[in-house]
Formats: structure tokens, C-alpha cells, sequence
């Protein structure tokens, strides 16, 4: 495994983060590691996914504080709602992950569902594609993202110490994907969304960055991941030689959110394995 | 509060060019402060070099200091070669050697970077040496230093980290220094190929480009009162970058923890680039 997992630098102790997202995939692995780290940790995710109090015990396993929180990122009361849980429960609020995202209109995180886009460039073309699509995977991918972001933001803004945000985008914001439109359209727009952000709140030393990660071994690819030679043939198509963790995602997400990358706002990292670089 | 003390690079051994100041100097400082043992590189008459290897013996850490001129294959070779006979291995490589100008001397103001007059430095005037000396040491350096490297982590077998040394100037073309800018282009190019090129050996290469950092290489900025209080406040972080930034930076992605991370591009520059 590429990481010692014994290893814990302590970069948060005393922090508060809210992780959306956080019930599973690499939602759920920065927020175990941000515990292990010192963190106290909301984790927000869908109001009925069970798995998000599994996500709790394992922070809290890990050492850290945790508590679920029930959100739909598409609505701002929501969202705010969310980042007060952080204050009215660990005192204050310093760090966030916006990890919360779906690939297509009809996704359910653990589930492989019809017209999965992943399949083959199953997923429908632009126009084919019924507006209420588009709009579903913007609302969630690229609205949440701001919504989730400002919620944060006024509270850091509030308390006057700065702060240290990332978003999750994703390769499909530099490859465009048959089919998804929709989604690399919402990934590139957290981008854009990040960049203009880390402009916007540089004054209050809260630093605005991105990870977009490759192909990554979660809930999210299973469609691609559960079929043998379907992932074979994926990671032959990697320069690293294999599927990306979630751990691969986290770690990027906590070296961006510490101390250690104080001096760097506005930017995008790919833990994509190589994947892009040659595109 | 005391400072924590991660440790990840236990055994292994690193090769810093640009070693004997500015952020060569403090990554070799936190890789050995974290259990690397560092074959410091700089030029042979550098006395910065002692320094700075004192520094990491004094704190309980391992260094060499290895005199090279990384325009010399030969030079780039033997470094590396020395790295290996002095600690057995090579595992990790930071290639920060750069000039800023054909004439730059690090640690000196040159009358260059105090003109006001930039276009004595436009390419219509400017001599091909000049031209040659920067391509040189900036990027066919950093070329030569990959893969003297690599071709020792290869023959190793277990895989390895390289991270060159790029700058903002990659993506900003600034008037009067075309071949600056340029060379640091290169880098970011090189490293996306090499990282390819490198992949199926387990090598990870990638690249940081720092925006203005408080180094030797920015003293003309940075010891003029007014200039920098004004560039600060151009920055959108409000300060000028340290050492250290760049060093966290390249120590993260020379780290296990970026171990999925290949041929990109890192910018610690206080946002300076972001618009």
C-alpha cells in the first residue's frame, strides 16, 4: 500500500472540518483521516444513508470527534444548516471537503444503475439528454459545491482566522466524456468556481483549492470497477498501472487543507495515476 | 507548542540540486530532518554548501555536499554516482538549480534586474549566448539531472520521486526574460513526457513552480522596501512565499502520500497566478 498508514503527521489538531460526501468513497476516507490527524469531523451526507454512521465510528475509531449530518447540498438552508452543526457542536470551523457528487441524473452511490454513463458511453448524448438531467448533475456537482463552499466561508470569514478549503472536480474537467456532458460541464465548473473563490477570499486567508482525481476505486466507478476485464483493460490505460484509492484522493485533499501548503490557493492537483498527461 | 516531527522518508536518500540556498537548501534540510539522507548539490565553489550540510549533521541528519555544474552530463552523472557511493541508494530527486539570467550569481543584485529599462533584455537585442546559458542550466540541467537518476532507480528496481523546479514564468511570459521563461516551460513539458516515459519503472515525476519566494534568486525585489510592500499587496495571499512553501510542496509529492500522483504541476504562489 502506497501510504504507512501508522503514520500520523498531526497537521489538524483542534481543527473543525466539514466533509460533504462523507458517507462513502473518498468523502469517507479524508474524514477517518482527518480524525487521525486531530480533526473533529462533520460528516454530511444523505439523510438516509446508513453508511454515514458507519463513516462516524470509523472517525471516531481513528481518534477524532464526529457527527453525522443529513444534507442535500442542493439547498442552501441546508448547507447552512450543515456548517452551524460544526459550530454548535465543536466550537468552530476551519477546514472543508466538498466531495458530495453523482456521475449522471440517476445515480445512487453503491449501485450500478441503468444508463450508467461509465458503461461504455452508454450515458446520452446532449441531445438526447432530457434538460432534467442537466440540470439534476449541475445542481449537485457544481451548485452544492458553492452552496457548501459559502456556508463555510462566512463562518471562517466570522471567526477571523483564516481557513482552507478543497473541492473534489475531477479528470472529466479536462477530458471531455461521450455521454456526460453534464458531468464533466459541472467538474470544470468547480474549477472555474475554485479559482475565482480563492480570489474572492484571499483577504480572509482562506485558501480555495481542487483535487480531481482520476480513476478512482469508489462507489462512484463500481459500474467499471465490478467488471474484471472491464478494469484490466482501464488500468492498462494508466501510466501508474493501477486504479486510484481513496486514500490517494485524501491524502491530496489533507496536504491542501494543512499548514504545509499555506502558499497555494486557486490551484488543481490530479491524483490521476497519469492518466491525462498526456491529454 | 512543539513542531511535529513526520517522519516520511526514513532510508531513503535524495539528491538536491541547487542545494546550497534558497529552497534547494531548505527541502534538503526537511527531507534529511525527516530521515532522508541528502546529497546537497551546488556549484563547486559554493560555500553556502558546507553550510547547509552542517546544518543537517548538526541536527542529527546525513548530507554530502557534491560540487556540479548540471549543464555537464559528466557532472550530473557523477552526483549522482556520489549519492549512491555515499549512502548505498537513490530514491528521491529535487532539481532546483536555476539562474534567472545569463549573468545571475546567486546571492548578488545584478545591474540587469535593477534596470528600469527592460528592453535591452527583448530578444530583438539580446545575444544568443545569453540565450544558450539560461536553456542550458535551467532546463537541459534538469533533463540531465532526470535521468541521471533515474537510470540509478531503474537499476534499483524500487521505484522512485522526482520533482523539478519550474516557476510561474511557465505559464507567464515575462518581457525581457523570454529565455527564463522559456527554460521553465521546458521543465513542465519534460516532466509530463518523462513521467510516461518513467511510469511502467514506478518513477513519479512532477513539477512545482513557485511564484515570487523570498530567496537569493528574488533579492532584487525583496530587499527594496517599497517594491516588495507593493508587490505584497499584488499577491492575493498578501506575502511573498518562503523557502519552506516550496519545500512542502516538493516534499509532498516526493512523498508516498502522492503516490498516485504523476506528471503534474504544483504552483505554490500565494494565488499571484490564479487571475
Amino acid at each position: 500500500m502506497p501510504f504507512p498508514p501508522e503514520t500520523s503527521l498531526n497537521r489538524f489538531d483542534g481543527k473543525v472540518a466539514v466533509v460533504t460526501g462523507g458517507a462513502s468513497g473518498m468523502g469517507r476516507e479524508a474524514a477517518i483521516r482527518l480524525g487521525r490527524e486531530g480533526a473533529s469531523v462533520i460528516v454530511a451526507g444523505l439523510a438516509d444513508d446508513e453508511r454515514g454512521a458507519e463513516t462516524v465510528s470509523l472517525v471516531e475509531a481513528a481518534g477524532g470527534q464526529s457527527l453525522y449530518v443529513g444534507v442535500d447540498v442542493t439547498r442552501e438552508a441546508e448547507c447552512e444548516a450543515m456548517a452551524q452543526a460544526a459550530i454548535d457542536n465543536f466550537g468552530r470551523l476551519d477546514l472543508c471537503i466538498a466531495a458530495a457528487g453523482i456521475s449522471h441524473a440517476g445515480y445512487v452511490s453503491g449501485e450500478v444503475t441503468e444508463g450508467e454513463p461509465l458503461l461504455g458511453g452508454r450515458g446520452r448524448h446532449v441531445l438526447d439528454k432530457p434538460v432534467e438531467y442537466w440540470e439534476k448533475v449541475l445542481a449537485v456537482n457544481l451548485t452544492g459545491v458553492m452552496l457548501t463552499n459559502r456556508a463555510v466561508a462566512r463562518r471562517m470569514i466570522d471567526q477571523g482566522q483564516g481557513g482552507s478549503i478543497v473541492n473534489i472536480s475531477s479528470g472529466a474537467a479536462k477530458a471531455p466524456i461521450r455521454g456526460m456532458a453534464d458531468y464533466c460541464v459541472s467538474k470544470t465548473g468547480v474549477w472555474m468556481l475554485t479559482r475565482v473563490l480563492a480570489l474572492e477570499l484571499a483577504a480572509h486567508q482562506i485558501r480555495v483549492n481542487t483535487v480531481a482525481p482520476g480513476l478512482i476505486d469508489t462507489p462512484m466507478t463500481l459500474a467499471v470497477t465490478s467488471d474484471e476485464e472491464r478494469r484490466q483493460r482501464r488500468i492498462e490505460a494508466i501510466p501508474l498501472n493501477r486504479l486510484g484509492e481513496p486514500a490517494d484522493i485524501a491524502e491530496s485533499a489533507l496536504f491542501l487543507l494543512s499548514d504545509q501548503a499555506s502558499y497555494i490557493t486557486g490551484q488543481i492537483l490530479h491524483p490521476d495515476g497519469g492518466i491525462f498527461v498526456g491529454s | 507548542m512543539a513542531e511535529p516531527r513526520p517522519i516520511r522518508f526514513l532510508g531513503k536518500v535524495a539528491l538536491v540540486t541547487g542545494g546550497a540556498s534558497g529552497m534547494g537548501a531548505e527541502s534538503s534540510i526537511r527531507l534529511a530532518r525527516e530521515g532522508a539522507a541528502v546529497a546537497v548539490v551546488g556549484l563547486p565553489d559554493d560555500q553556502r554548501g558546507a553550510e547547509v550540510v552542517q546544518q543537517i549533521t548538526d541536527d542529527g541528519g546525513q548530507a554530502i555536499y557534491v560540487g556540479a555544474d548540471v549543464s555537464r552530463e559528466s557532472d550530473c552523472d557523477a552526483a549522482a554516482q556520489a549519492a549512491v557511493d555515499a549512502f548505498g541508494r537513490i530514491d528521491l530527486c529535487i532539481a532546483a538549480a536555476g539562474i534567472l539570467h545569463a549573468d545571475y550569481v546567486s546571492g548578488e543584485v545584478s545591474d540587469r534586474e535593477l534596470a528600469a529599462d527592460r528592453r535591452d533584455g527583448f530578444l530583438i537585442n539580446k545575444p544568443v549566448e545569453l540565450w544558450e546559458k539560461v536553456l542550458s542550466v535551467n532546463l537541459t540541467g534538469v533533463m540531465l539531472t532526470n535521468r541521471a537518476v533515474a537510470r540509478r532507480m531503474i537499476d534499483q528496481g524500487e521505484g522512485g520521486s522526482i520533482v523539478n523546479i519550474s516557476s510561474g514564468a511557465a505559464k507567464i511570459p515575462m518581457p525581457g526574460s523570454a529565455e527564463y521563461s522559456v527554460s521553465k516551460t521546458g521543465v513542465w513539458m519534460l516532466t509530463r513526457v518523462l513521467a510516461q516515459e518513467l511510469a511502467p519503472h514506478d518513477i513519479r515525476v512532477n513539477t512545482v513552480a513557485p511564484g515570487v519566494i523570498d530567496t537569493p534568486m528574488a533579492l532584487a525585489l525583496s530587499q527594496d522596501e517599497e517594491r516588495r510592500a507593493a508587490f505584497e499587496r499584488f499577491v492575493p495571499l498578501g506575502r511573498l512565499g518562503e523557502a519552506a512553501d516550496i519545500a512542502e510542496a516538493s516534499l509532498f509529492l516526493l512523498s508516498d502520500y502522492a503516490g498516485y500522483i504523476t506528471g503534474q504541476i504544483l504552483h505554490p504562489d500565494g494565488g499571484l497566478f490564479t487571475g
